[in-house]
């Protein structure tokens, strides 16, 4: 209920902003997918993936490629683009998330490196530093069609992680992030559902990559820069880690926010990363937390039971 | 439990919702009242992932070009004082396209200066074509943004052919056979490495060159395979820490001073150079597009003193050129008689402007040379420790007093 | 360029290896390749200690010890630079390395304590988000503080020459300061009673108390010598990587892939390990191309990791 309002107030928005501001969110959705298809995995699963940014770079790379070397047609590409991040996820989470979750984050990340390195290097391919074009989606630079993309986007993922969630497999996947040794006990074939949820995130991540490709009108490997990725945990963090809707507020707000703080760009993320700290030391559930906690503190409700743990 | 949840959120985010939108509201650009100071945007890196110490510098030179049209100028269009507006593109081409919308949109700037990295400023290349705000490459030197033909892009910069083929008229008068090429793996680097490789197969010189990612750290494998094949020139393609980490790694392998080096710009005249390097840096070569004592325009003469004593460094290239494309600005609105943006770039096209180091007129060739204006260019060396820019020994080319001999240890 | 000369031939110096393209190298060139590999891997061993010895302590993977590393090369450059006269640079190296040992202690008592005081739920999480975005705080406020620009200490010894290699003094100098550190913290680990408490509460953590160890306190004093470590690598490697805010990256990945290869709790592991990736680096650039050097190392870790998931001398971990 309050979410349909939320949704009502995002699609009559253009009508009263700019050009400028209706970028800005454009570009904010963008986020707050990826910061939602991460969460899936890290906020849901426990799987502390480091390279979340480099299938949405691959994606858009997949796809402008295809079209602008190929020939091919924006459906095509960008299905092309989503199932390359579906093979891609499948075999590096197959080779990852037998073990340990802390290599998963070390390998991650360390395949954020060599991807976006490969990509720099390779430039007679890739275009290297300089970028490549890519075919604009709506062949137009007016943001507002791309608006309504990427609004539709987000809805999309927070849709599909939704039904995931409240289906047995969302059941499955809280055991495994809860008490992974445990939940095996039980019978739960831990290793069959991380990948899943590995792809699955993978996947939404790249869906949202080939249409910021699409949006932009030039992709280069600065996607995959670890400050990218870096900046996904900081939305899902300050958002509310094991939430449905902190990571798209945390992205959202976040990114306005920087916006509107553009003179002092140094500082702003110094005190991001500082925030991010004191958010995971003292409010571990964001500001979706807080919200939660504000009625209380404002003598609303009468006290209850508060956990990091939403269900 | 979760519609309390969700009441407590939008208790919050609905009325935060309304300030937003109460803030910020619609805001086009409206034409200035007389009197009221006239916008230029400068839209430079000021953040990682792009170079913040470049874009300092552009900043710099804006700033003292501001100063330039507001004090003897006396502004323009009648008076009115000119002033900057400064984004942060973060090196980043989304966030270009974001500043410059906002330069544009909510500021109402005339123009936009500064861009220095190539994949931002092609991105926000498109954005002013449609926008038809006058955009300029103050740094950025890839040659597809003057070849995509925008009627609204400036560059006066020394673009990759053009300076890739001086290089090669260089060697060639140097009677310098065997180019090594360490380009690092920025646009600027492989752009160059491409066209020196070009420029010297045409002239019959034979090129090795080896691409290093940018944040390397150990260059020795790759400067010992230069040294193995005993070039007579190795072209230093990098910029900020590998350039100087090549030069202190060369020397470590004696790669460098004995086999000459060539830095694509003007950084040994930094301090930061010999911080780095000490006194090793002896002997290196290096492009420059003017050298003091040269003829220069009053604009020219006016600034530099005046950088030093501010900054306490010689200006770079860049910071001449945001000050100098400030002036070009501040002329072109004049002739416009106008401060809009459309108004602006057909007084650009049309017009002659004066420039720090001389005269610039905006032609429409096809290709590279569209709206581009190229300044000199010069060789220098550094023949001793900390020299000063003013001191640098001049090599070539001889018209502009070069003698052709290059200080070897 | 043209080389269309013969698959294999002499050429002044040697037999050479034609390798495809237009690249000749000769057997010097290859072993200078070789040496300046393993030298590098030596390097980076240290930087994997301090990861190591934290981890297997506390279980928590410092993602942000590459700022230690940073801040211990700023440490030494401004030490050198207004502290001591040059030719003592090894006094800079302890004290850059006792700082950030302050520091270490310092962050530890803040930010990773909680997790072991029961205020923190979610243990692995909490670490690795803080240590991330202590990364990123620590990185931007050296840009912020020194500005982004890159300063180099004085040399620590002039060039030299190794077998074939002609190399620089310093790579000379930080090679034995890091066997020398290696050695010290052996040493330390294996002969001292408190090294000896280490073992312990690596290996059973409620069991070592019961023999009357403060956990806590070994946990600040590991975390502030893991960070240690890494401040003294970054004492040792400053004049070869020189000094600016970024500097701390590029060991870190090294740093991590040793970590990886080596397996997760194991300290000879990791001098196998840093040699390996040396060669690794050094073959790949020998024979494919020098500009690729950050993707051998990658191709290594995948590789060992298909056939041994846990690293070469890594246990599978077991939660008590």
């Amino acid at each position: 209920m309050g979410l349909t309002a939320a949704v009502a107030v995002a699609v009559g928005l253009p009508a009263v902003l700019s050009d400028y501001w209706v970028y800005v969110l454009t570009i904010a959705f963008f986020y707050a997918a990826m910061a939602a298809s991460w969460n899936l995995l890290a906020g849901y699963t426990g799987q502390f993936s480091l390279g979340h940014h480099t299938f949405a770079m691959i994606s858009a790379y997949v796809s402008t490629l295809l079209m602008a070397k190929a020939g091919a047609g924006f459906g095509i590409g960008i299905a092309v683009a989503i199932f390359t991040a579906v093979v891609l996820s499948y075999a590096l989470g197959v080779v990852c998330l037998k073990v340990h979750g802390l290599y998963l984050a070390l390998i991650t990340w360390a395949f954020a490196e060599v991807v976006r390195n490969y990509l720099r290097m390779h430039f007679s391919f890739t275009g290297g530093d300089r970028g490549l074009d890519s075919a604009l989606l709506f062949g137009t630079l007016k943001p507002l069609p791309y608006y309504y993309l990427f609004l539709g986007i987000t809805i999309f993922t927070l849709g599909v992680i939704a039904f995931i969630m409240y289906s047995r497999i969302g059941y499955y996947l809280r055991a495994i992030r809860d008490d992974a040794i445990a939940a095996r006990s039980m019978g739960i074939n831990i290793v069959r559902y991380k990948v899943l949820a590995f792809i699955i995130a993978s996947a939404l991540g790249g869906m949202a990559g080939a249409f910021y490709g699409h949006t932009i009108g030039l992709i280069s490997p600065v996607m995959g820069d670890f400050n990218e990725m870096a900046m996904i945990i900081i939305f899902v963090v300050i958002g509310g880690m094991r939430t449905q809707i902190g990571p798209v507020v945390g992205a959202i707000l976040i990114r306005i926010a920087l916006e509107l703080l553009r003179e002092q760009s140094e500082i702003r993320i110094i005190i991001l990363s500082a925030l991010v700290i004191v958010v995971m030391r003292f409010f571990n559930g964001g500001l979706m937390e807080v919200f939660r906690r504000l009625p209380r503190w404002l003598h609303l409700k009468s006290a209850e039971s508060v956990s990091a743990y939403e269900k | 439990m979760m519609s309390s949840r969700f009441k407590a959120c939008a208790y919050l985010v609905v009325p935060l919702l309304c300030l937003f939108i109460l803030l910020i509201g619609p805001s086009p650009a409206t034409a200035q009242p007389k009197g009221k100071p006239v916008k230029i945007g400068v839209l430079s890196p000021y953040s990682p992932p792009g170079d913040p110490a470049a874009g300092k510098r552009i900043r710099w030179g804006a700033e003292l070009g501001v100063k330039y049209v507001n004090e003897e100028m006396g502004g323009v269009l009648n008076g009115r004082p000119v002033e900057i507006v400064v984004e942060d593109d973060a090196g980043t081409p989304a966030d270009g396209i974001a500043g410059f919308r906002k330069l544009v949109q909510k500021d109402g700037v005339v123009a936009v200066l500064g861009q220095y990295h190539s994949s931002v400023c092609l991105a926000v290349n498109k954005v002013s074509q449609d926008l038809e705000v006058p955009l300029f490459s103050t740094g950025a030197s890839s040659p597809a943004i003057t070849e995509s033909k925008n009627p609204y892009i400036f560059s006066i910069m020394s673009l990759t052919p053009d300076r890739a083929k001086f290089w090669i008229d260089f060697a060639k008068a140097m009677g310098l056979k065997k180019l090594g090429v360490v380009a690092e793996d920025t646009d600027y680097g492989t752009g160059f490495e491409t066209a020196v490789k070009n420029a010297a197969k045409d002239a019959g010189l034979d090129v090795k060159s080896i691409i290093f990612p940018r944040t390397i750290t150990d260059m020795t494998p790759m400067l010992l395979e230069t040294k193995a094949w005993t070039p007579d020139l190795v072209i230093n393609l990098g910029v900020g820490p590998p350039a100087y980490l090549m030069v202190k790694q060369a020397n470590d392998i004696g790669l460098f001073p004995k086999t000459k080096m060539l830095a694509s710009f003007d950084w040994p005249i930094r301090p930061e150079y010999w911080d780095a390097v000490g006194a090793n840096g002896v002997y290196i070569l290096y492009t420059a597009y003017y050298k003091p004592g040269m003829l220069m325009t009053k604009l020219g003469d006016w600034v530099i003193p005046k950088y030093k004593q501010l900054y306490n460094e010689d200006p770079t290239f860049y910071a001449l050129n945001a000050y100098g494309q400030v002036l070009v600005i501040a002329q072109a609105l004049n002739l416009a008689k106008s401060d809009n943006p459309k108004d602006l770039q057909k007084a650009l096209v049309s017009g002659k402007f004066m420039d720090w180091s001389g005269e610039v007129k905006f032609e429409e060739p096809a290709g590279v040379k569209w709206h581009n204006v190229s300044p000199p260019h010069l060789i220098l060396q550094q023949t001793e420790v900390k020299q000063d820019f003013t001191k640098s020994k001049l090599v070539w080319p001889p018209q502009f007093g070069g003698d052709g001999k290059i200080v070897n240890p | 360029m043209n080389s269309t000369g013969p698959r294999c031939e002499w050429s002044q110096r040697g037999p050479a290896i034609y390798t495809g393209g237009q690249r000749t190298i000769d057997f010097t060139l290859f072993t200078q390749f070789l040496l300046s590999g393993l030298i590098m891997g030596m390097l980076y061993c240290l930087m994997s200690m301090g990861i190591n010895f934290i981890y297997g302590i506390m279980k928590v993977i410092n993602w942000s010890m590459g700022e230690f590393f940073m801040i211990g090369s700023f440490a030494q450059y401004l030490l050198l630079l207004y502290v001591f006269p040059a030719h003592y640079w090894y006094a800079g190296v302890v004290l850059a390395a006792l700082i950030v040992l302050g520091i270490g202690i310092l962050v530890q008592y803040t930010l990773i304590k909680p997790m072991f005081v029961g205020i923190i739920e979610a243990k692995m999480e909490y670490a690795t988000i803080v240590t991330i975005a202590l990364s990123i705080f620590l990185r931007n406020l050296a840009v912020a503080i020194g500005g982004p620009y890159i300063y180099t200490p004085p040399d620590y010894a002039g060039p030299t020459q190794v077998l074939t290699l002609p190399l620089s003094g310093n790579r000379v100098i930080a090679l034995l300061g890091a066997i020398v550190v290696l050695g010290i913290f052996y040493f330390f680990i294996k002969k001292t009673w408190a090294g000896k408490a280490f073992q312990g509460v690596a290996q059973n953590r409620s069991g070592i108390q019961t023999a009357g160890v403060d956990v806590l306190k070994y946990d600040m004093l590991a975390f502030g010598i893991g960070t240690a470590l890494a401040g003294a690598a970054g004492a040792l490697l400053a004049p070869i990587f020189l000094v600016h805010p970024m500097c701390g990256l590029a060991p870190t990945v090294r740093g991590f892939e040793i970590i990886v290869i080596a397996g997760l709790g194991s300290i000879p592991g990791i001098l196998l390990a840093g040699l390996l990736l040396g060669l690794s680096e050094s073959l790949g650039s020998a024979f494919i191309s020098p500009s690729f050097v950050d993707i051998y190392g990658f191709v290594l870790l995948v590789i060992i990791l298909l056939f041994k998931p846990y690293g070469l001398f890594g246990k599978p971990e077991r939660a008590v």
